[in-house]
């Protein structure tokens, strides 16, 4: 079955010469549709270069992402930016809301972007699963850490991605808001049959994923897909 | 859309300060361009009204009889052509459109050269302005307004006219017998205006077609001058018009200061989007991220500059209606005259789309800058920084951080310096105008008026030109001219009555037999060429001449053709027109005879001038000249031939003789006799009054009251040396007044009053341009000063928490802001010292310095200044609160 991402000779090098940062070295990495990838590693290991190469926010020095056997960085910007979009969910850790607009308003933003109307049902559905009917009103900046996490898993998910990349999504929250949004990331992977890549520094939510995937200066260094494989 | 200004107003919202600049910005450079529009719509509005109350509402006059006469060479008479005659005036008024409407009678009169004798012209169709001849013409007694006629023409059929005004014959001989080369032409009498010689035609304005030709030909050439003819009666009277000049400087100036706002407005709007981009930068790349391509993210900008001027636009407009009301008094203040406030539909959106189009304009860097902010900043904020090749070693004081702040805001700081170095030149253009206002060339003189002094007339000495001390309007009155045309209600013959004297050109010929052709009016009119003294070998010459066969009368032929006698010599002398006291002057000249007033102004006398001359005749027959003798005067101009009269006396006949033309087409002789009653050694002194051979001097009713057709082309102002004018100007004024009510005339004080009016007009309105751009520019200087301190909240926290003071960041503030006044003053010192030669090459007045240096520190302060405030806002909180708070 082919894979709904996947990287083929993906690396990232920032600056050049004597300054040059190999963020990511080369790496050809599957994720199964549906399934629970956390990436883990240490700070400045490449997860969130991974993370951003996946998701097309970032160009790859070398190599390239396929997403549903589509390329994402051999097309124009405006090709990228319109199938990330569609396509694809961020979920980030600092939530990173529109401060100027209501909950409702940031969430519903990836359609207006798309001129694409408002499934209103799907809608209430998605906000009544994150718990934000009652916040849906109120600016970003009113609501509490949690419920702007919410706010942008919410943002993520309108646009019924395929996929949805997060990263550390719960780092800036405590651990009961952090648990809750975890299981909303679950809920809404398992009822919309999304593929969730996330990283995260918490081994507790590394190891209820479906595969672990570590990286150590920029490199694999352990995929527990290959070892499953091998297995 | 919805989603970009969705977000546009949210940003704008919450960015309560720069906003509220930026909208200040464009409130109000949409108050001042509306100002400045309404204040220029205000001066073309008096401008106009005055020009009206001066001219009328008529610019100029059509007036013609043939549709068709485009070849005039053709002699033939207008009669055939009746049919087509359309009698009837147009007129083309200030609005540049033809009106087809009477009010023919001054204007007409004036421009057109007409001597009426009575009634006016015609006013509708079906009248018509007859020439006196006309009435033997018909076998009628007399003709007089009033009178039905009908007229058979020589098509058989019958046009019925009604006569509404007489005019004086213009059926005439004519040629220039001092030049035996010239053209020689003689014409028909023609119905409603004189025939002359093409150059004098006038073209019809056919009313059903509204076809017309240029106006140029059928004005005396004088008026031609200046009335502005070149294109159909569009043109209008120009020159000696105050308004005008002042409305073309007004509007210039407007339009500058204008485009000044405008540059203004731009600059500051883009410094301050710029900034807004720049603070947002992460915003942007989150939009980005979130899938917003490149043309969403740009048109978020595009918003809120049209927000802002969906806000500041009817308030800036109704700000500036109600500033320009004010405007409007000062300007009048300074101009000296009262400027009328006017409001006109097309400042409104003239200045909205001026002002639309700079904040469009200046919304698109910062657009395009949003637009290319990458994603990837959103989730890596660092990577929005710009990367330095190389850092700087050494550690950074309070100073050096300043330095490394400016460079890093490069762009913005230049825009900045750029925005408050204009109010610096502009500062030092305008001291430098007042400096040339108030400059000694520029003051009023004190003149005292004596006859010597008038410039125009000064007995028994050939006249210099001089500079009159009183400023006549020339064209209505001075040494040349054609008639003036500011005597709408009066009619030529009166004002010939009022013009000291005229010179006129006949429509007729003074007729010499062959027998008393001596060799006095011969070496003068040169019409036997074998008997002058012509050097030997030059005879030759003369049958190179066309037409002319050597040594005989050239214009026999045609003169006996057209019915003139063929034993007579046509001569066209100089006829000069004059008062009764300058006919009573001529008595110290009389040789023969004495001058008899009443007798030359009933037509039964004329005085004959009968002078010594000397000619020389070594360029015959391409060019001879001639000085005339005053008595007793040796020759010592030339070595040529000496002439005297021998023959003409008091008492002689002359002959004066034209050709009229009938209802018919058939040429007619008319004779009249005149008696010389004086003959004089000489003329009158008066400057532009040529000596003449064979001249006369009439009255100012001796040819009408002869009936001889005649043109006056000059009328001149003479003031005899024994004239006493006291007072200075205002003597000469009130004469001029009180002869010539409707002429304007100006002083030489008035004229230089009204030259420093205007700069001051002009340093006025400098003086609300600097205004202008120091209220832009420092609201641009607040908004920037303003935007670099709160987007950089986070690392002043930071600076903060590691230990610098608040007195060393705001010191460092301080000197980033006097770095930007500085930079300001350096840039307009230098653009006045390229600047203000180019305006004027004696530039350093003493003001200048001063004012300049006031200038420079008031940037300078203001620039400090601005700091302040949101620098003071910042240090009240605490370092974490800076540093927690969000951008």
């Amino acid at each position: 079955m082919m894979p709904i991402v996947e990287t083929r000779g993906l690396s990232k090098t920032y600056g050049s010469g004597e300054n040059a940062v190999r963020a990511l070295l080369p790496c050809d990495i599957r994720f199964e549709r549906g399934s629970f990838t956390a990436v883990v590693g240490r700070s400045g290991s490449g997860k969130s270069t991974l993370m951003h190469l996946l998701g097309g926010l970032d160009r790859p020095t070398e190599g390239d992402v396929f997403i549903e056997g589509h390329s994402l960085h051999s097309g124009s910007d405006k090709a990228r930016t319109v199938f990330r979009r569609r396509r694809i969910g961020f979920v980030f850790q600092s939530y990173n809301l529109m401060p100027e607009l209501t909950a409702r308003q940031n969430i519903l933003l990836p359609l207006s972007l798309d001129r694409r109307p408002v499934d209103e049902a799907y809608f209430k559905e998605v906000t009544e699963l994150l718990g934000l009917e009652n916040r849906l009103s109120h600016y970003a900046l009113e609501l509490s850490g949690g419920q702007q996490q919410r706010v942008a898993i919410a943002r993520a998910l309108i646009t019924k991605p395929a996929i949805i990349l997060a990263d550390e999504p719960t780092g800036n929250l405590d651990g009961k808001s952090g648990a809750e949004v975890l299981e909303l990331l679950h809920a809404s992977r398992r009822l919309f049959d999304q593929t969730l890549i996330m990283v995260t520094h918490d081994r507790t939510i590394a190891e209820g994923a479906d595969r672990i995937i570590t990286l150590e200066d920029g490199a694999i260094v352990q995929d527990t897909a290959e070892r499953e494989g091998e297995k | 859309m919805k989603t970009a200004f969705a977000l546009g107003w949210g940003f704008l919202k919450k960015q309560v300060r720069s906003s509220a600049l930026l909208l200040g910005t464009v409130v109000l450079s949409a108050a001042f361009l509306v100002c400045m529009c309404l204040v220029g719509s205000g001066a073309i509005h008096t401008a106009e009204l005055a020009r009206k109350n001066t001219y009328g509402s008529y610019k100029a006059a059509v007036w013609g009889v043939e549709t068709d006469m485009e070849n005039l060479g053709e002699l033939h008479s207008v009669w055939t052509d009746m049919g087509r005659v359309e009698t009837y005036a147009a007129f083309a008024g200030v609005d540049g459109k033809l009106h087809l409407t009477g009010r023919a009678d001054g204007t007409a009169v004036s421009l057109l050269n007409l001597r009426l004798i009575s009634g006016n012209m015609p006013q509708a169709p079906g009248e018509a302005v007859f020439e006196a001849c006309m009435a033997s013409q018909l076998g009628l007694e007399s003709i007089a307004p009033g009178d039905r006629v009908e007229l058979e023409l020589s098509n058989g059929e019958t046009l019925a006219l009604t006569v509404c005004g007489i005019a004086e014959n213009y059926s005439a001989v004519k040629h220039n017998a001092i030049d035996p080369g010239s053209e020689k032409v003689l014409f028909p009498s023609v119905l409603v205006f004189s025939g002359g010689t093409p150059i004098d035609t006038v073209y019809l304005l056919d009313s059903d077609t509204e076809d017309f030709w240029t106006l140029g030909p059928c004005l005396p050439p004088a008026a031609g001058e200046h009335l502005n003819t070149d294109a159909y009666p569009g043109g209008y009277a120009t020159g000696g018009f105050f308004f005008s000049e002042e409305v073309g400087i007004t509007l210039g100036t407007i339009g500058l200061v204008g485009g000044i706002i405008a540059v203004c407005t731009a600059t500051v709007m883009l410094n301050g989007f710029l900034m807004s981009v720049d603070k947002r930068q992460r915003q942007m790349s989150l939009l980005r991220c979130i899938g917003a391509t490149k043309k969403q993210a740009m048109s978020v900008i595009c918003a809120e500059g049209l927000i802002l001027l969906g806000l500041g636009l009817p308030a800036g407009t109704a700000l500036g209606v109600g500033i320009s009301f004010f405007a409007v008094r000062i300007f009048g203040l300074f101009y000296g005259a009262e400027v009328i406030w006017h409001f006109a539909a097309w400042p409104i959106p003239l200045a909205v789309a001026i002002c639309s189009l700079c904040v469009v304009l200046s919304t698109l860097i910062p657009a395009f800058r949003a637009g290319k902010q990458p994603p990837i900043v959103a989730a890596r904020p660092a990577l929005g920084h710009k990367r330095r090749k190389k850092g700087i070693g050494r550690p950074l004081g309070t100073l050096g951080l300043t330095g490394v702040n400016l460079m890093l805001s490069g762009g913005r700081t230049l825009i900045t310096a750029l925005s408050f170095s204009l109010v610096i030149l502009l500062c030092g253009s305008a001291v430098l105008i007042t400096g040339m206002v108030s400059d000694t060339g520029y003051a009023v003189p004190d003149v005292k008026i004596s006859p010597e002094s008038t410039g125009i007339s000064y007995e028994g000495e050939e006249l210099e030109m001089h500079r009159a001390p009183f400023y006549v309007n020339y064209r209505a009155l001075t040494r040349h001219l054609s008639l003036p045309r500011e005597l709408p209600e009066r009619l030529v013959s009166e004002l010939e009555t009022a013009c000291t004297w005229s010179y006129i050109e006949p429509r007729f010929a003074v007729a010499v037999k062959a027998g008393d052709f001596d060799d006095y009016l011969n070496g003068f009119f040169i019409y036997e060429s074998e008997k002058l003294p012509v050097p030997e070998g030059n005879m030759d010459g003369a049958e190179d001449i066309v037409g002319l066969p050597s040594g005989k009368y050239p214009y026999l032929s045609d003169q006996v053709s057209r019915g003139f006698e063929k034993d007579e010599y046509l001569l066209e002398t100089y006829i000069f027109s004059v008062s009764d006291e300058l006919l009573s002057r001529l008595s110290a000249n009389v040789i023969s005879g004495r001058i008899d007033v009443d007798a030359i102004s009933r037509g039964d006398e004329v005085v004959l001038t009968v002078p010594n001359y000397e000619a020389d005749y070594s360029n015959y027959p391409y060019g001879q000249s001639f000085r005339i003798l005053g008595s007793g005067t040796d020759s010592e101009y030339m070595d040529g031939t000496v002439f005297q009269n021998t023959s003409w006396t008091a008492g002689d006949k002359l002959a004066l003789t034209w050709v009229d033309i009938d209802l018919n087409g058939q040429a007619h002789l008319v004779r009249r006799e005149v008696t010389v009653g004086a003959t004089v050694k000489e003329g009158l002194s008066a400057y532009g009054m040529p000596g003449q051979v064979f001249g006369l001097y009439v009255g100012a009713g001796t040819l009408n009251a002869i009936g001889a057709p005649h043109t006056i082309r000059n009328s001149s102002v003479y003031f005899p040396a024994d004239v006493e004018i006291e007072d200075g100007e205002k003597a000469v004024l009130s004469w001029i007044e009180e002869n010539y009510p409707s002429v304007h005339t100006k002083t030489l004080t008035e004229v230089n009053r009204a030259e420093q009016q205007n700069k001051q007009l002009i340093t006025g309105i400098v003086g609300m341009v600097v205004v202008c751009l120091v209220s832009l520019g420092t609201l641009g200087l607040v908004n920037t000063a303003s935007v670099r301190i709160h987007s950089r909240s986070h690392s002043l926290g930071l600076l903060r928490s590691i230990g610098m003071t608040k007195g060393q960041i705001i010191l460092m503030l301080t000197a980033e802001s006097a770095a930007i006044g500085l930079g300001a003053c350096g840039v307009g010192l230098v653009a006045c010292r390229v600047l203000l030669p180019l305006m004027e090459e004696n530039w350093r007045y003493p003001a200048l310095g001063p004012a300049l240096g006031l200038a420079c520190l008031g940037t300078v302060v203001l620039a400090v200044a601005t700091v302040f405030v949101p620098a003071l806002q910042i240090m009240r909180k605490s370092p974490t609160e800076i540093i927690s708070s969000p951008d």
